[in-house]
């Protein structure tokens, strides 16, 4: 949807990151918070709004409001504090949005949205044993299931039905990892190689390590203002639209269970969710100019990219072998290096897509900097494989 | 090892569960408005009927998505690798996420046909599938 009352992304922040030891989630999320309202000018006294996403290692269910706290929020000035859960939020697209109802509401004037967890320093008895746990103890975990294979079966069927090569997949992540050897903040930065790729051991077929999201430590934030308050900031980069689809069209909602029977959703989703965005910023995908999608496997991106009309379906790999990632548009994937190579702390991965989008929107790019966008598209899943999240930005202005 | 991790059996699921003790994978279906409803449920996912009846299904389908498991990412998986998952499409016309089990498995593919074989465990038997001809 457009909201009746816009809002704009007014600052971002992130916390120290990678491999941060010795850091709790809070304090990590606490970091981000305080270093994007410095990036905006807003006193944490201004702050009447709160959406951030529980630990994966230490989940809390009053998350919020223990942050809030945390950080030392102003109780006369709060309206609204928000723990946003992981299943729902499609890759954060959706805790963004959540800032973004309130403030059409009326409800908040200036909200944080942050997002974080010390998911690598927690080890993987920890962290990555929740994210296995996630699972439905009745007819998943008993199986041995967890996100990588899950997507590694997507990925199987994908491989079967259409021309699409490990070499392809492995394109996708050679070309993040150069694109974070040029920002400074990304935890993976040595260059690699598509024979590196190859190399690398299979986690779950036809996946490689190489071909997997980043286990970090490390949290991002923005503030989100209503765009009447944002146009008296630093500068603001206008929310033009974000969409949520929660299913097939025409079908019933859906979760990563219910998603059986469809082993395209993330392409019938990403459909969805972007025609939907694209129609409430009134604009085209050939207007968008820079682009950032979650990348938990290498070729969720290429059947993300199916789904929001760069090529056919089934024509992912041989986009990617035609140079999509190095020209135009494609040429501004995910410039920070994505969840392959620049940070991925859980729920986090996809709130740092939103700070790199409104970097370059904004003019204030870390890394590689696209060539001054005007219209940004993220996008996200999030329920594992049944909720697809786009959101439009627009250029920044002061 | 898979012997070990029970499922952890609701009470919407009950009959499919003494299905599996008794060596049947059973499914519900509406007895309103025919839809087949799965997962189990108490309330038909069309139109809300109550009225859900348990049938019998063949136990045989085709792999509709399947991997191999290499490096799992709970501990307590670690000791089974290499094992495969799958999506199987049951010939009723719903899938569920399952293991491939039996000689071949590691070299299942799309389109393969499979039939169910239900393992013991410490709680309810679980279904799992193997290749058939």
């Amino acid at each position: 949807m457009s909201w009746a009352q816009p809002s704009a992304i007014v600052g971002a922040g992130e916390s120290a990151l990678g491999h941060v030891p010795g850091r709790s989630c809070q304090s990590l999320q606490a970091e981000a918070m305080l270093a994007a309202l410095a990036n905006a000018g807003i006193s944490k006294d201004e702050v009447d709004g709160l959406v951030a996403q529980p630990s994966l290692v230490s989940p809390v269910i009053r998350h919020a409001v223990n942050l809030a706290q945390y950080v030392g929020l102003s109780s006369d000035r709060v309206q609204w504090l928000q723990s946003s859960g992981h299943g729902s939020v499609a890759a954060s697209g959706g805790a963004l949005h959540e800032a973004c109802m309130a403030i059409a509401a009326g409800v908040c004037e200036t909200v944080v949205v942050v997002s974080g967890d010390n998911l690598l320093s927690a080890g993987r008895s920890a962290g990555i044993s929740m994210l296995a746990n996630m699972r439905d103890g009745e007819f998943e975990s008993p199986y041995g299931t967890f996100i990588a294979a899950t997507w590694a079966m997507t990925a199987t069927r994908y491989m079967h039905d259409y021309d699409v090569a490990e070499t392809d997949l492995a394109r996708v992540a050679v070309a993040l990892r150069e694109r974070a050897a040029d920002h400074p903040r990304a935890q993976m930065r040595k260059p690699m190689t598509v024979e590196d790729v190859l190399a690398s051991p299979v986690v779950s077929s036809p996946l490689r390590r190489l071909n997997c999201a980043i286990v970090s430590d490390g949290a991002c934030a923005v503030v989100v203002e209503s765009l009447a308050r944002a146009r008296g900031r630093r500068r603001h980069v206008p929310v033009l639209s974000g969409e949520t689809a929660y299913g097939m069209p025409g079908g019933r909602v859906t979760d990563d269970m219910g998603q059986v029977g469809n082993p395209y959703s993330a392409r019938t989703g990403t459909r969805e969710s972007s025609r939907r965005a694209l129609v409430a910023a009134d604009v085209t995908l050939a207007d968008i100019d820079l682009l950032c999608t979650y990348d938990p496997f290498s070729h969720v991106p290429l059947l993300f990219f199916e789904g929001l009309g760069y090529c056919d379906e089934g024509d992912g790999g041989q986009l990617v072998r035609d140079g999509f990632l190095d020209h135009g548009v494609g040429a501004t994937f995910n410039l920070h290096g994505g969840l392959h190579s620049y940070c991925h702390p859980g729920n986090a991965g996809g709130l740092f897509m939103t700070v790199e989008a409104f970097r370059q929107l904004a003019g204030e790019p870390l890394g590689r900097a696209a060539d001054s966008p005007s219209l940004g598209l993220v996008h996200g899943y999030g329920a594992n494989k049944g909720v697809f999240t786009t959101t439009v930005l627009a250029k920044g202005a002061s | 090892m898979i012997e070990d991790r029970p499922p952890a059996a609701g009470p919407d699921a009950a009959e499919f569960w003494a299905g599996c003790d008794a060596g049947v994978l059973r499914f519900q279906r509406c007895a309103e408005c025919g839809e087949l409803n799965w997962f189990p449920r108490s309330f038909c996912r069309a139109c809300s009927s109550r009225n859900l009846r348990w049938e019998d299904g063949t136990g045989r389908g085709s792999v509709g998505e399947a991997t191999v498991v290499n490096r799992p990412m709970n501990e307590s998986f670690a000791d089974e690798v290499p094992y495969v998952l799958a999506m199987v499409h049951l010939d009723e016309g719903y899938d569920m996420l399952t293991r491939i089990v039996g000689e071949g498995a590691l070299r299942v593919g799309v389109g393969d046909r499979v039939e169910v074989r239900f393992v013991r465990t410490r709680g309810h038997a679980l279904p799992v599938f193997e290749q058939i001809r």
